[in-house]
């Protein structure tokens, strides 16, 4: 079984699974075989079930999470903060609005707050 | 603002906002790979630069063709991706 990070939120794809296209959030997708869990962070993509239970998740990026630097996403995360309160146009309302959720993604997922 | 809370109905944030899924995914893996630890982060690096070559045709023969590159960076610069033609 896989769980990924879905716009739509958190959904767990099983053998036999309706067929979907679904568009992912940064998040993580965790695949469970038996009682193994593996965990990565996606950057963003799609996961596609097919008609004969096959799931191809396709996503930019993905990494375990021990490679990531929680001061660099803490960081990041206050950029971006400071960055909303002061963005005047759409573009820049919506880059910092893209910031905050990928550093808050990444913060949650790494268990930090 | 009301106009912009009627748009978020016809679709997510990043396309009310002019935002193409491209650029937003990959404004999104950019930051990703902002956050990593070394030597990760140098790898990925090589990532950001995307190279490609447009030919134009004419009456089916293909003219001059250019090789172009892009550069995903986010979080400094306010637009995502920007391509400059490089012959």
């Amino acid at each position: 079984m896989i769980i990924v990070p879905a716009t739509t939120g958190q959904m767990g794809i099983l053998p036999g699974h309706v067929p979907t296209i679904a568009e992912l959030k940064p998040g993580i997708m965790s695949v469970h075989e038996g009682s193994e869990v593996t965990q990565y962070f996606v950057s963003g993509g799609f996961a596609f079930v097919h008609p004969n239970s096959v799931a191809d998740v396709t996503v930019v990026d993905a990494y375990p999470l021990d490679v990531f630097d929680p001061e660099e996403v803490r960081k990041g995360l206050a950029e971006f903060n400071a960055k909303s309160s002061t963005a005047s146009t759409d573009a820049e309302k919506a880059e910092a609005q893209i910031g905050i959720q990928v550093h808050s993604a990444l913060l949650s997922s790494l268990g930090l707050s | 603002m009301s106009a912009a809370v009627a748009n978020q109905a016809s679709g997510p944030f990043w396309r009310a906002a002019g935002m193409t899924y491209v650029a937003y995914v990959n404004t999104c893996s950019s930051l990703v790979r902002k956050c990593l630890k070394e030597p990760h982060k140098s790898e990925a690096a090589t990532r950001e630069q995307v190279f490609y070559k447009v030919s134009m045709w004419e009456e089916g023969i293909p003219q001059k063709s250019d090789i172009r590159e892009i550069t995903v960076s986010a979080a400094t610069s306010s637009t995502a991706a920007a391509a400059e033609p490089k012959s």
